[in-house]
């Protein structure tokens, strides 16, 4: 067992790597009473081509998800939602593009609990019936979204910006896709994907990490996993986007606009944490609720709620997307360009969010929850889980910022518009 | 984790002093009996109170103050529980080790520029940012129908009583804001500072003494407060079932059914009553979830919640059209929970006494928990346990007999909007 510590906050974190390959981090919290854990595979919705037996498949969209779904029936019958509730534990699971993660938290029962999360994620049972039972729900679960404007205008803006690359499509997948997934599908994606050596486990709150390692170690050791090879075909995403401008109608009031931005990030040498910290805070200082271009077009009666700035990591290239709600987007989106097209990043802007962010990770490291969540990104994202996270944000300055800008390719931008379908 | 509450006559001071948090928590609270006309403004109040003040008299300006003091997380919102409303704004941020040895002062000394210089002038708040404010609340009610699953839990609750408080539209009401002035804003601003009643509550590791005496020395209200209403609801009468449907171009139906509890006892009302909701809908294992969803592939979202001041249960999911009769009788038959097991009982039992384990581990929840002590007069942690442990079976048996569906509301999903009924 390895300790780190996360300098400047205090917090100790204890990694293990086991012999199949499945890493833990520990990050103990003990002035809380509850824990929080999960258990995460580097497998998510977005759907690559995968090789199986020498050639390269293409499973439907939304199986990840399904997978999920899924991996809540078991061979004994019981309910994993049943197993946990006897004790008052929440349990959980979650789908995103690039992972899949099950969860457990609570306040007792922490080795029991633990040792079932490894045993029903590593008890796949799927069976045509079963399979077949969780369409119905999955359908339902694609109509809520569907109904969603800010998952709508979120999913068919990266469907706009890329061509070929599978982030364009939906991590739930389509009605269609849905019906298309079997049972030897689902088993295919398992093998390959829940390797341990694919997954990793995060535990915070009020726990003592070499206990926690050595049950997971205890666990392990008693199981045996086939070998894979996990061999994923990149896919070569053109520096364009797919389609500059699209309108679509939906259940609106007033048109919901995204204007977003995808960047190749191919020639920066810079450590990619870092580098995504200062876009991110380029795009703040330029857009928030602190900028001079959000005060403009609110003085202008162009937008009446702020500018909603949210990003993705997409292999080589960034995602930012803009979004807002105004009639008037046709003007918001020209004074976008302009600032833009000319971006100027004062010092003391700069200074006074390298402070927002440092100060932002303490109120993170707060709460259990959202310290799990900022590991389980790092690690998905990163594969990193940057210990050193202070002295990246401390050396945070204005020339490297302006270097950056000066290197930053803009030019893919689409632009999607959500009307009202009345 | 210390907990003391200091009355100086007009306004109650609470300190829980603590070590568990890297932050400090300060949130005031001010409260009084809820009333329909009142909804609309007290929003823009508290909306306009905490997007700028006179000497950060730009949102831009505010902002900034707020990163400049290490990002000091700002909130606030309005409340309904019961025949009351509460308004609070909290503030939170860094000790002095992560930051500086004035930010406690700096901070607290924000919050009075919140509450006591507020972007008026010549009693009357100022007009841009005022009209500001109001364009944003009038897109947030315009929007409204966006929410299709919160929209139709509106909407039953409407049907069920406009009256009644519990179906006070918290998104506020178009007619009302319209009719909002800068001066009248203000005359609601005073009466908020004249008459509510006031809790401030201090979560921290923070030397109670210093910072009692700066607190005092700035917020200073006049009179006393006092509300005349109990902050219950008890339905006695079985209400009349109404249901209507509304037709929306969406591709899943909103289903929202809501029910009185009658006559319910205290002890129902704190125990019996969350018990019976997590056995029929609050989680996976529960009867609407394990019948509507895993066994009929009905809905993926289907839940209830009460609202215990209230009297009330909500249930609301989402299904197909054509699969209306079908849920809402499952649901119906469900309500009445018939041959309720001793197991049912200890799970939901168990759960809730899990959460009420973690009821410290936040200052939010700190908050809430000796908020409803102030208000409620609600149990202590020791009691609540021993009481949760006393409900059987019978118990809630005994309290399904009490519950009556009022009213049903389904929004149904097709491609021509049109309203029906």
């Amino acid at each position: 067992m390895e300790k780190m510590k996360i300098s400047f906050y205090n917090n100790n974190v204890y990694y293990e790597k086991l012999s199949n390959g499945l890493e833990i981090y520990v990050i103990p919290n003990n002035t809380v009473n509850d824990f929080y854990v999960t258990f995460t595979t580097k497998y998510g919705g977005c759907n690559y081509k995968f090789k199986v037996d020498d050639k390269y498949i293409q499973m439907p969209n939304g199986i990840a998800h399904f997978l999920e779904h899924k991996m809540f029936d078991q061979e004994d019958g019981i309910d994993p939602f049943v197993f946990y509730n006897n004790s008052g534990t929440y349990c959980n699971a979650f789908t995103n593009y690039f992972n899949t993660s099950y969860v457990f938290a609570g306040t007792n029962n922490f080795e029991d609990n633990l040792n079932y999360l490894l045993d029903f994620v590593q008890s796949p049972y799927f069976t045509e019936k079963n399979v077949n039972k969780e369409k119905g729900i999955i359908k339902q679960e694609i109509k809520m979204y569907d109904d969603m404007p800010d998952n709508i205008l979120f999913e068919k803006t990266l469907d706009i910006l890329f061509n070929v690359h599978p982030i364009k499509y939906s991590i739930a997948g389509t009605i269609n896709d849905i019906d298309n997934i079997t049972k030897d599908d689902l088993y295919t994606c398992y093998n390959m994907f829940y390797h341990p050596k694919n997954m990793f486990i995060v535990i915070t709150g009020n726990v003592n990490a070499s206990n926690a390692i050595e049950i997971i170690r205890k666990n392990q050791d008693s199981k045996r996993f086939k070998d894979v090879n996990i061999n994923i075909k990149s896919v070569i995403e053109p520096n364009i986007v797919a389609c500059s401008k699209k309108i679509i109608k939906h259940n609106v009031a007033i048109p919901l606009v995204s204007y977003s931005i995808k960047i190749p990030l191919n020639d920066f040498k810079i450590d990619r944490k870092k580098l995504n910290i200062y876009l991110s805070n380029m795009f703040n200082i330029l857009f928030d609720e602190t900028s001079i271009f959000y005060e403009k077009i609110k003085n202008k009666k162009l937008i009446d709620t702020p500018i909603d700035i949210d990003n993705i990591d997409v292999d080589n290239y960034k995602v930012f997307i803009l979004s807002f709600k105004t009639r008037k987007y046709e003007r918001v989106i020209n004074e976008i360009n302009k600032v833009l097209n000319n971006i100027i990043i004062l010092s003391e802007d700069l200074e006074r969010k390298k402070k927002v962010e440092i100060s932002n990770l303490l109120y993170m490291l707060d709460d259990i929850e959202r310290t799990n969540k900022l590991f389980l990104n790092n690690k998905v994202i990163y594969d990193n889980i940057y210990t050193d996270i202070y002295k990246i944000l401390n050396s945070l300055n204005i020339d490297e910022m302006n270097a950056i800008i000066n290197k930053l390719n803009l030019r893919n931008k689409s632009i999607l518009i959500i009307e009202s379908n009345k | 984790m210390k907990y003391c509450k200091i009355n100086n006559g007009i306004y109650n001071v609470h300190f829980i002093t603590t070590n568990k948090f890297k932050t400090t928590t300060i949130s005031i609270n001010f409260r009084e009996k809820v009333k329909k006309e009142d909804i609309t403004i007290r929003k823009f109040l508290f909306q306009m109170l905490t997007s700028t003040t006179l000497k950060y008299n730009t949102s831009r300006l505010f902002e900034i103050k707020l990163e400049d003091l290490y990002s000091l997380s700002l909130s606030h919102s309005n409340i309904k529980f019961g025949n009351y409303i509460n308004s609070y704004i909290d503030i939170r941020f860094l000790y002095k080790k992560y930051s500086d040895e004035r930010l406690l002062y700096n901070s607290i000394d924000l919050l009075f520029e919140i509450l006591f210089n507020p972007n008026v002038v010549n009693n009357e708040f100022e007009s841009k940012n005022f009209n500001i404010v109001k364009d944003k609340l009038n897109l947030i009610i315009k929007s409204s129908k966006e929410n299709t699953q919160k929209y139709t839990l509106n909407k039953a609750l409407e049907l069920m009583d406009n009256m009644d408080p519990i179906s006070f539209n918290m998104w506020g009401y178009k007619k009302d804001l319209y009719n909002i002035t800068e001066k009248s804003l203000y005359e609601y601003y005073k009466h908020v500072l004249d008459t509510n009643i006031i809790d401030i509550f201090v979560v921290g590791n923070v030397n109670k003494n210093e910072v009692l005496r700066y607190i005092e020395s700035k917020f200073k209200f006049k009179n006393n407060r006092a509300i005349d209403v109990d902050p219950f609801i008890t339905y006695k009468q079985v209400p009349k079932l109404k249901s209507k449907s509304e037709v929306m171009d969406i591709s899943q139906s909103k289903l929202a059914i809501i029910c009185k509890v009658l006559n319910l006892s205290l002890f129902e009302r704190r125990y019996v009553l969350p018990i019976y909701t997590s056995i029929l809908g609050a989680g996976s294992t529960s009867r609407l979830f394990v019948n509507v969803r895993e066994k009929n592939s009905l809905a993926y979202s289907i839940g209830a919640m009460n609202n215990s001041p209230n009297s009330i249960l909500m249930i609301s999911s989402g299904i197909d059209e054509e699969n209306y009769d079908t849920v809402v009788n499952l649901i119906k038959e469900e309500i009445n929970l018939k041959n309720v097991k001793d197991l049912e009982v200890e799970t939901a039992r168990k759960e809730i006494l899990s959460s009420i384990e973690t009821l410290l581990d936040s200052p939010a929840s700190i908050i809430n928990y000796y908020y409803g002590i102030e208000v409620f007069n609600a149990d202590p942690i020791n009691k609540k346990v021993l009481n949760y442990n006393k409900v059987t079976s019978k118990d809630v048996e005994a309290l399904a007999n009490k519950i009556y569906i009022s009213s049903i509301y389904f929004l149904k999903g097709s491609k021509n909007g049109k309203d029906e009924n």
